[in-house]
């Protein structure tokens, strides 16, 4: 059997398996799972004033953020949050936002700063830059 | 160098087995982490989810198996080759997320894994080559 055979074959077993696989798990839900802090775009229209956080990567912070976003990712976590405090009014709740839907930094990075600040609003923003990237900016 | 083929062998053996083994135990998650990509939707994204991680597992087994060692380096190379695409496209993009190739709980950046799957690549060269020499 040549090796081009032997190829097809070993891609035919896996799909085999993986057709058996599907078949023993079923349907499954792929959305997202969206905690408390989770918040959609329209939900938050109505409020006057937002703190945005960036928690993209710092090249695609820089490329183009939300007018007024400030940059804060897990690598540089120390420089961001101090960068952070200085823009933020207390009466300010923050959202963060990150890639898009199925990215995880804006829940981790939201969480961690409710721990570390001790501040309830802040939350994540569901779909991140993908929905946000559509807004007109003033 | 008998013995460090097999060890080399062995060692690409046990990875493979490894990603392919850990991701199967979490297809939702890993089916996530394809999503993260932004680059196919859904159902597309839950096939992937299911046929990666196999054909990992069944190459790994493939390594160890004299006759079907020259196949399963060829799917390796081929799968790696594309993965290095969609990892380029995510760089390119700016996309900050976990590459996915351990499955949730291994968590490695974009640039990691693609200087990963270099090295990766190479060894498996290495393989075809002295698996050739062997059958000639």
């Amino acid at each position: 059997m040549t090796v081009f055979r032997r190829l097809l074959l070993l891609i035919c077993i896996a799909g085999l398996c993986a057709l058996v696989q599907a078949l023993i798990i079923g349907r499954v839900d792929l959305s997202i799972e969206v905690d408390e802090w989770g918040v959609e775009l329209n939900e938050i229209n109505s409020w006057e004033s937002i703190l945005w956080v960036d928690a993209r990567s710092r090249d695609a912070y820089e490329e183009m953020h939300h007018d007024g976003a400030t940059h804060l990712s897990e690598d540089d976590w120390d420089t961001g949050l101090v960068d952070l405090l200085m823009e933020w009014d207390m009466d300010v709740p923050i959202i963060v936002y990150c890639d898009g839907l199925h990215c995880a930094n804006s829940r981790e990075i939201a969480s961690r700063l409710r721990t570390e600040i001790g501040e309830t609003r802040i939350y994540w923003l569901i779909g991140g830059w993908e929905v946000l990237k559509e807004v007109p900016t003033p | 160098m008998k013995k460090f083929k097999w060890l080399t062998i062995c060692a690409l053996s046990i990875f493979f087995m490894a990603a392919g083994g850990l991701k199967l135990l979490e297809p939702v998650e890993f089916a996530q982490a394809i999503l993260g990509y932004q680059l196919i939707e859904g159902n597309l994204a839950w096939a992937g989810a299911l046929m990666v991680p196999w054909m990992e597992v069944v190459a790994a087994i493939g390594l160890l198996a004299g006759r079907w060692r020259a196949a399963a380096c060829w799917l390796l190379l081929g799968m790696l080759c594309f993965f290095e695409v969609i990892l380029l496209s995510a760089l390119y993009r700016g996309l900050d997320i976990d590459c996915g190739c351990l499955g949730t709980n291994a968590s490695s950046s974009v640039s990691f894994a693609l200087m990963r799957n270099i090295l990766l690549i190479a060894i498996l060269l290495f393989v075809l080559k002295i698996n050739s020499a062997k059958s000639e």
